[in-house]
Formats: structure tokens, sequence, C-alpha cells
């Protein structure tokens, strides 16, 4: 999504935004952001007083564009009870509302342990923070009698034949958070708060960091780059429009009711070998991908945003058949409903034992159903020729249910109704 | 890898890295274009010593691909000296006979290999531990020998050389068979002579493969684009340890895939000769083979698995793979039978 995509979005949301929840530790400061006129469009600054609404009939961190940083935590439930897990998740959303709402920390008396860990001091810029939370359905399973609610789409991630490498310990889960913010201390910080609340009811089982590439221009709607070095999101649907948000992201027809709403997202860790990738000519890059490295145009093309005309084009000669762009989007009448809404970060973590460096790109993508969106695009992006350079090691399938509509509410609530 | 075509840009497309001392101002224009709007694109004001310079043509070489490091230690050592010529186009009959040599030397391998599997198979029959794991070790470096043309045997080499991570039920999948499920139970506690179908299913295989080899057909492009996969290859699966998660034998591995890309590149002298990245990469394999050397003599004359790599002797052996990967990255560019073809125009207009 571009920046435009963004500011508009925050716009709306600024003009949809009632009551905002406080939370348990913190409260809301005099001069926050959202003390903002209605209709200003100043949001998407990147400063660290943006914030976006934890409440809402979806829940955030899906539709508005990617804030710079990211990590994302995928935990199992160990709770000893439903009521447990139904106590934890609902300490999680409160937790989640408080942190995406900023204010001053609580004082209490000087020797008891803070209530908050200080480490973003003791006034918190929400910093354009939210909490996405979501269920694998392996939570659906006999230990809380969660079975009967099981949203309608959710199956646990299959193995695709791309998946040889998968890692179990970086793979599945029973709850996903995805916490971004303009800043990584955020980032870090939500998640030290959020795991002291939901300790010994959900544990942890993998997690990744993530981050966007600053925005390099050349225009403001310029997508950045990911780290094969093309820009990254350039052909997402437009979130700004509803009709078409309704029938690739969110989940209705056949869902439980609490459900309802909801939307599925796939996460993929997948590493990319960016070494090998730059020892490769320039030309093979961009017809593995289908656009040209420097400006992002469709091969051929001069603006990323131009339509790369598939139909002008069916022998190949300007984009190649088995180009990732081709293949992942076809662009045709019968591909058009397995579209889904990307939103993936950049990683990196080091090196590998062979001294390789260990980056690559946690996808992500929101979809109304996996196997029809994700697993279809997957299912023809198996042989494309970058798969010698890339390679899925973990990730998963998640229900991300609906947002909360007040700050009584809680994401999962509908569960235990 | 079917876009391999393309490789070596046209001469607008390439840009040498220039290293210019002194501090050089940077332009506005030279970070990603000029913008006046947009407030939080960043600029950046100076940079360091480095300039991104586009590369003009000496004597207009079509094609020439160069990078960093392919320069230095050419024939004059001299890094600001001009590189040596590439000799591309090359005719595609240029390439037969030296994928017709190659074909020859794997089909040699795979006689070694038959009696060594045969070796195997005797001592998993035997129930003997330790002499099936040095059996094992023979064969398995010796087929990854084959590195130019196991990807020409599809099913075959998955059969030979499959791992269980694609398969429905993974290590306990019945279709996890050959080197690698061998492997798993040589360097697991599972009983040796219980592997013995295995083994007998991987003789089968192996008695195939004299066929495969002979049948096996190679276009040029793809013979090059090997002399530098190979070792990419060695350096993701093997190195790394993924693909050798029981016996961690990687350096082994990749000694094969040094030996390999050694052959591979002497079959194609008559083609490079004379060209800068035949300098370079001769010199980027010599150092690999000092370095895997110096490791068989530190170790009594084996090659350590990983994990008896101390953090010094991995550095070095990392260190060399990388530096001649960087160097042999230059050879489907200066090996090409045809010049890119040019893109074809896309007219439509932003929406
Ligand atoms: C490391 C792995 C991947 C890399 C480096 C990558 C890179 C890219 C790039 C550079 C683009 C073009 C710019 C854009 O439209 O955003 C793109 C587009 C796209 N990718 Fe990926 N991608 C990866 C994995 C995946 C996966 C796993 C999927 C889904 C199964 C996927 C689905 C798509 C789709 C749907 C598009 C838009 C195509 C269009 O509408 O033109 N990508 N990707």
């Amino acid at each position: 999504m571009s920046r435009l995509d963004r500011r508009r979005f925050l716009t709306r949301s600024a003009l949809t935004l009632g009551a905002v929840g406080t939370g348990a530790a913190i409260v809301p400061g005099p001069g926050d952001a959202d003390s903002e006129r209605p209709g200003e469009s100043a949001p998407a600054t990147g400063a660290l007083t943006d914030r976006i609404p934890f409440d809402g009939p979806k829940q955030a961190g899906i539709l508005n564009a990617p804030q710079g940083h990211a990590v994302f935590v995928a935990l199992d439930a160990v709770a000893p009870n439903a009521a447990a897990l139904g106590n934890a998740l609902q300490a999680l959303s409160y937790r989640a509302r408080s942190l995406a709402t900023g204010g001053r920390t609580t004082a209490l008396g000087v020797d008891e342990p803070t209530v908050d860990s200080g480490t973003l001091g003791d006034d918190i810029s929400p910093d354009a923070l939210t909490i996405t939370i979501g269920f694998g359905a392996s939570l659906f399973d006999d230990r809380y009698g969660l079975a009967p609610k099981k949203p309608a789409n959710l199956t646990p991630m299959p193995r695709f034949a791309v998946d040889a490498n998968l890692d179990p310990t970086r793979t599945h889960g029973d709850v996903l958070l995805q916490i971004c913010a303009g800043q990584h201390d955020t980032v870090t910080h939500a998640l030290r708060e959020i795991m002291r609340v939901v300790r010994g009811s959900l544990e942890l089982r993998w997690v990744i960091n993530g981050f966007q590439s600053a925005p390099r221009g050349p225009s403001e709607k310029s997508s950045g780059r990911n780290l094969f070095a093309f820009r990254d999101g350039t052909a997402n649907p437009d979130v700004t429009d509803a009709g078409l948000m309704d029938q690739l992201v969110w989940s209705t027809a056949g869902e439980p009711s609490w459900a309802a709403g909801g939307t599925y997202t796939v996460v993929r860790t997948i590493r990319m070998q960016v070494e090998f990738w730059d020892r490769v000519g320039l030309r093979e890059q961009e017809n593995m991908i289908g656009r040209h490295r420097a400006t992002g145009a469709p091969l051929g093309g001069t603006d990323e945003f131009q339509d790369p005309r598939l139909d002008l084009d069916p022998k190949g000669e300007r984009i190649p058949l088995d180009a990732h762009i081709r293949l992942a989007n076809p662009r045709s009448a019968k591909t058009d409903a397995q579209r889904i809404l990307r939103r993936g970060y950049n990683y990196d973590r080091g090196f590998d034992e062979a001294g390789a460096l260990d980056q690559g790109l946690v996808f992500v993508a929101f979809n109304q159903d996996p196997a029809r969106q994700f697993a279809a695009i997957q299912e023809r992006l198996n042989d494309e020729p970058m798969t010698d350079y890339i390679r899925p090691v973990g990730g998963g399938y998640f229900f991300t249910p609906p947002g909360t509509q007040n700050a009584r509410g809680w994401v999962g609530d509908g569960l235990f109704s | 890898m079917l876009q391999r075509l393309s490789r070596g840009t046209t001469l607008v497309a390439v840009f040498v890295v220039c290293v210019v001392v002194g501090l050089v101002a940077f332009t506005a224009l030279g970070v990603g274009g000029r913008r006046s709007e947009g407030a939080r694109i960043t600029k950046v004001p100076h940079v360091e010593q480095v300039v991104y310079v586009p590369h003009t043509s000496p004597g207009g070489m079509v094609g020439r691909s160069e990078s960093i490091g392919q320069r230095e230690g050419g024939v004059t050592g001299n890094p600001d000296g001009a590189p040596l010529p590439e000799n591309i186009p090359f005719t595609r009959a240029a390439f037969d006979a030296p994928i017709h040599r190659y074909r020859d030397y794997a089909a040699s391998q795979v006689k070694k290999l038959r009696p060594e599997v045969a070796t195997l198979a005797a001592a998993i029959r035997r129930g003997d531990r330790p002499a099936a794991r040095a059996a094992w070790r023979a064969a398995f470096a010796r087929y990854l020998r084959l590195g130019a043309v196991y990807g020409a045997f599809g099913q075959l080499d998955t059969d030979i050389e499959g791992l269980p991570g694609g398969l429905p039920k993974g290590e306990h999948d019945p279709h996890f068979i050959g080197l690698h499920r061998i492997e798993m139970g040589l360097w697991t506690g599972e009983s040796v002579r219980s592997l013995t179908p295995v083994a007998a299913r991987l003789q089968r295989d192996v008695q195939r493969l004299s066929r495969a080899v002979r049948v096996s057909s190679m276009q040029p492009l793809d013979y090059a684009t090997r002399a530098h996969e190979i070792l990419e290859d060695a350096q993701r699966d093997y190195l790394s340890g993924t693909s050798v998660t029981w016996s961690g034998e990687g350096v082994l591995a990749t000694a094969s895939g040094v030996s390999a890309t050694a052959l591979i590149l002497g079959t194609l002298r008559p083609l490079l000769q004379g060209q800068q990245s035949q300098v370079t990469t001769e010199a980027g394999i010599t150092r690999l083979d000092h370095t895997l050397a110096a490791l068989r003599a530190a170790h009594g004359g084996h090659l350590p698995t990983l994990s008896e790599l101390s953090l010094r002797e991995r550095q070095r052996l990392v260190g060399s793979l990388g530096w001649a990967l960087e160097r042999l990255q230059a050879i489907p560019g200066s090996l090409e039978t045809q010049d890119p073809a040019t893109i074809p125009k896309l007219e439509t207009k932003t929406p």
C-alpha cells in the first residue's frame, strides 16, 4: 500500500474513532495525538504521537500501511483450563489496547516492581502501535473444548512442495501476535509488557522481527524494497475499496457468528539467499520477478504502477511466463478471486552455519480463504525460477477475528461466550 | 534457472564500483532522483569514499560483466589496470567438446561409485557401523562429484540423494530412501542391518545412473551456470548443515563440489583462455583447494565434520568459499552464446 493510501486510511480512522479505551496501566495524557482535528490528513508522519486505535469493527494492523517495525510472535496455550485461557486472552487485549493508546504509566509504591517495565520512559507514546491477534487451528483441538467454534476456513498450514526445510520450531502455533509500530523499541516494549500478562497461559513458540525499508522515493507513493532489492507491495489490492476487501479479505460466509468479518493471516518466514542473489545478473533477476529493479515498473515499462498488460504479451516476450508476478497474479478473470493483501516485512537474523547472511522476508498475507487464495498462488509459485534463491523455513495459518467494539471487548471473547 | 540467457547485462546497465580516494560530495540526483517535495524522503548529504559511476566501455566490448573483485588478482595484479577482455559471444558448438568431456568424467565417477555402494551395502548387511559409515562417506562424496549433471537425473537424483523434508511423513516416510536415509540410520541409534533393503535399492538406482549419465543432455548456458551454482548449493545446503543433519559431513560435501567445479572450469578452459574470469576463478578454486588441504592435514588426513571445525577453521573455509563465489559469478556472463535480447516496450500508461 502506498503512503497516500495509508494517509487516507488514517484520516478515515480518525473520523470513526470513538471512545478510546484506557488500559489498566496507562492513562492517556493531554495533548496526545488523536485529540487532533478530525479530517486533517496529518497522522502518517511517522511521529511517535501517531495513534491507531485498538478498537474498531476490524482489528488494526491489517489495512493500514505497514509501520516501520514489527515482531511476529507465535504462542502456544499452556493454560490449565479454558477459563484460564480466556482470562489470558482478555488480559492480552486489555494490555494491547493500553499500549496502543499510550499515556503516562501509573506510579506505585517504590517498594513494588513497576507495572510497566519503563523501557519507553514513564510517558508512553503510541507510535502507531498495532497489536493484531490471531488463532491457529491447533487452538481448536480438544484441549479447551473450542472445536465447535472453529472458523470455517482454518486449517493448519499445509506443506507445500517448496517446504522441504520448514523448521517445526518456527512453524504453526496456537496464537499469533503481529506487533507493529514506527520504532523498534516500541515493538520490543510491547512484547515484553504483553508477556507479563499472559505468562502461564500462553508460552512462546517462535518469534521473528521484521522491518520495512525507509521511504527512499523517488515519489511518496513508491514502494519500499525487499531484500532482493525489488520494490515490494506495488500490486496490492486497493485497501480503500471496501467492496473489494469484502471479496478478498474479510470472511463472513459460513463462519460461526463470533468469527464473521474476520480474516485469515498467512505468515511465511522465507529465507532469502541474498548473497547468491547478488551474484546473479541484473537482467536475470528482473526476469525472475517480472519487473525492473530500479523503478519497479513491469518489464518494458517505466512506471511502478503501470499495468503490466500480460494480455498483450501471451508468449512472455516481455515478461517471462514463469516470472514471479505473472505466476502470482495472472490477472485473469479466473484468478481474480485468488488475490491476497500482502503486508510483509524484511528480516535480518544474523548468519547461518555456513557464514552466509540469514536474511529474508516475513511474508504476510490477509485473505478470506487461504485454500482458495494463498495456497492457489503458492501452488503456482512452487516451480518458479526464484525458488533457487528462497527457502520457506517457518510460518503458519491463523484466523484473525474481527475487532473489539469498545474498551470492554477483547479479541476472542466470542470463543468463550 | 530458465532465464540464464540474460546474464551479463549490456554496457549501459553495468556499473562499476569504483573506489575514489578523498571525499566526494553526492548530488541529490545521485540518491534516487531529484525530489524537492516529500519531506519524509531521506536525503543523503555526503557519502564517504565510495561513488558509483557508470561504466564507460574501454574498446566497446559487448556484454562485459564486471563486478567487485574481478579486477584484482588479474594478470597484472593492478586493481586500476584494464581487465582482460571477454571473448563472447561463443557459438553453441563451442560447448560440445567441454560438455562431452564432462560427461566422460561423470561416467568414470559412476563407475567408481558402483563398487563403493556395494561396499556400503555389504557393511550394512554385516551390521558393521564403522565400516558402513566410512563407505557411506566415500559414496556420498563420490555422488556429489557429479555436480554438473545431477540436475539432469530428475527423480533418480531424488531417489539417490533426496531429503525427507518435502515428504508428507518426513523422516518416517516410506519414500524417504537413498543416501540420506542411510545416513540417518547410521548416525542415529537405528539398527544397521535394518537398512539392508534401503542399501539394496540404492545399488539398483546407482546401476541406473550409468545410463542416465550417458543420455543426459546439457545446454551450454546450464553448463556454464553450473560452474558457479555447484558451490552456491554447497554453501546453502552442505556447509550450512541443512542437508547433512546426521553425519555433519558438510566439509566433505563442499570438497566434492570444489572438485566438480574445478573439472567444469577445466573443460571450459579453451573458451575462457585469456579472459579475466579465467584468471580470477582459477585463483578462487586454488585458494579453496589449499584451505581444504590444510584442514585435512590438521585433522589427521580426513576432512573434519562441521562440528569438528574450530571457529577459525570455519571462518577460513567460509572465507575461501565466499571469495571463490564472488569470482565464479562472472562465468555465465563470460560464456554467453548470444547478447541479451532487448525488452520490448510496454506502451500503456499508468491508470
Ligand atoms: C521471498 C519471497 C518473495 C519475494 C522476494 C517476493 C517478491 C515480490 C516482488 C518483488 C513483487 C513485485 C512487486 C509487488 O507487486 O509487490 C511481488 C509481487 C507479488 N508476490 Fe511476491 N515475493 C515473494 C513471495 C511470495 C509468496 C510466497 C507469494 C504468495 C504465495 C507471493 C505473492 C505475490 C503476489 C500476489 C504479488 C503481486 C503480483 C501482481 O499482482 O502483479 N510472493 N513479489
